[in-house]
């Protein structure tokens, strides 16, 4: 097969092109929006990682991949404003963190509703450490689809004020 | 190759309003990437889109093809979210690699695992010594949690007792 020169130095500047693009789009959208804090941003991102390689290939033309990754930039930004400005927008939009350990007791409901597996709610607390479920205070399946686990006190790290308890009395020892 | 802008900003306004029902409807369980199978579909999803914002597929074909994988997804979790054998069918059993600091041979066969990369886990841990481990388990996740021997365990705030 003849290698078209012509043709891999388009490919570069294109990709060099899609590359600059989508880091400002990357930009304008925030934070908020690739950080992946609900499973959908996580969506967005592969959806503009996706379409930019018909663009590098010139399957489509730059315009038509500008527009394309343009619009899906719009409507998320048009999506979290709503949601930022209307609590209604914001309830049917996005999830809301479930409860699923409460001081030591397994939510069984909470786990039903969510469709999780004890098992798996176990796996994620043994990552975080956690092998007795007495010590977990809350545990929540937060909206971007982790875990997080605040601890009973009693089972919380050490922090210096716990030590300055220890001092027999205010005076110089 | 023909492909109207004005029809780009349509398939995408559709497909993206769909997906976000979609996506709330199914639940922040199907992609938060729990298990490995919660991850590809999650990239599966994210694949179908392109094709139908070049018009290569009708809007209707992708409607359908990301309808299906989604109710896949979310009856196969329905089901093992219930029943733990088939749970344990679905996702590998939480192994452990390393039991009151030795390595289980055995697991490390079965899960193709080198010694070396227990190590690595550990170390990711911020374990040094794995004579401190009671249990290490390959997790359905693919990560290793690493549970320590109660005397090797960070300072607790019950632990400050002892020193009453």
């Amino acid at each position: 097969m003849e290698i078209d020169w012509n043709e891999l130095l388009y490919t570069g500047l294109r990709a060099s092109f899609v590359y600059v693009f989508l880091l400002v789009v990357v930009r304008l959208l925030g934070k908020r929006e690739i950080g992946n804090t609900t499973a959908f941003d996580l969506i967005v991102a592969l959806i503009l990682g996706e379409v930019v390689d018909e663009i590098i290939y010139g399957d489509v033309t730059i315009l038509q991949g500008v527009v394309a990754i343009g619009a899906t930039a719009v409507w998320h930004l048009v999506n979290s404003w709503a949601s930022f400005k209307s609590r209604i927008i914001d309830k049917l939009t996005g999830a809301s963190p479930t409860i699923v350990i409460k001081n030591g007791q397994i939510q069984h409901k909470s786990l039903a509703k969510e469709r999780l597996n004890k098992e798996e709610l176990l796996s994620e607390l043994r990552l975080m450490s956690v092998d007795d479920i007495k010590e977990v205070k809350l545990a929540t399946l937060e909206p971007n689809g982790k875990i997080s686990v605040i601890q009973e006190d009693w089972a919380k790290p050490v922090q210096k004020q716990d030590l300055m308890e220890l001092k027999p009395a205010k005076g110089k020892s | 190759m023909e492909i109207s802008l004005t029809g780009i900003i349509i398939r995408i306004s559709f497909i993206y309003v769909y997906a976000l029902a979609l996506v709330r409807i199914s639940g922040k369980q199907t992609l938060g990437q729990l298990t490995p199978m919660d991850f590809i579909v999650t990239l599966i999803i994210g694949d179908m889109f392109d094709n139908v914002f070049w018009g290569e597929v009708p809007v209707i074909e992708g409607v359908v093809a990301f309808t299906t994988v989604t109710i896949l997804h979310m009856l196969v979790t329905f089901f093992t979210s219930r029943n733990t054998s088939l749970y344990w069918m679905l996702a590998s059993p939480a192994r452990p690699l390393v039991e009151e600091g030795r390595l289980v041979q055995k697991n490390l066969q079965r899960e193709r695992i080198r010694p070396e990369e227990v190590q690595f886990a550990l170390r990711l841990n911020g374990t040094e010594h794995m004579r401190e481990v009671k249990e290490a388990r390959l997790e359905p996740s693919g990560q290793v949690s690493v549970i320590k021997h109660p005397a090797n365990k960070a300072i607790q705030k019950k632990d400050v007792r002892l020193l009453r």
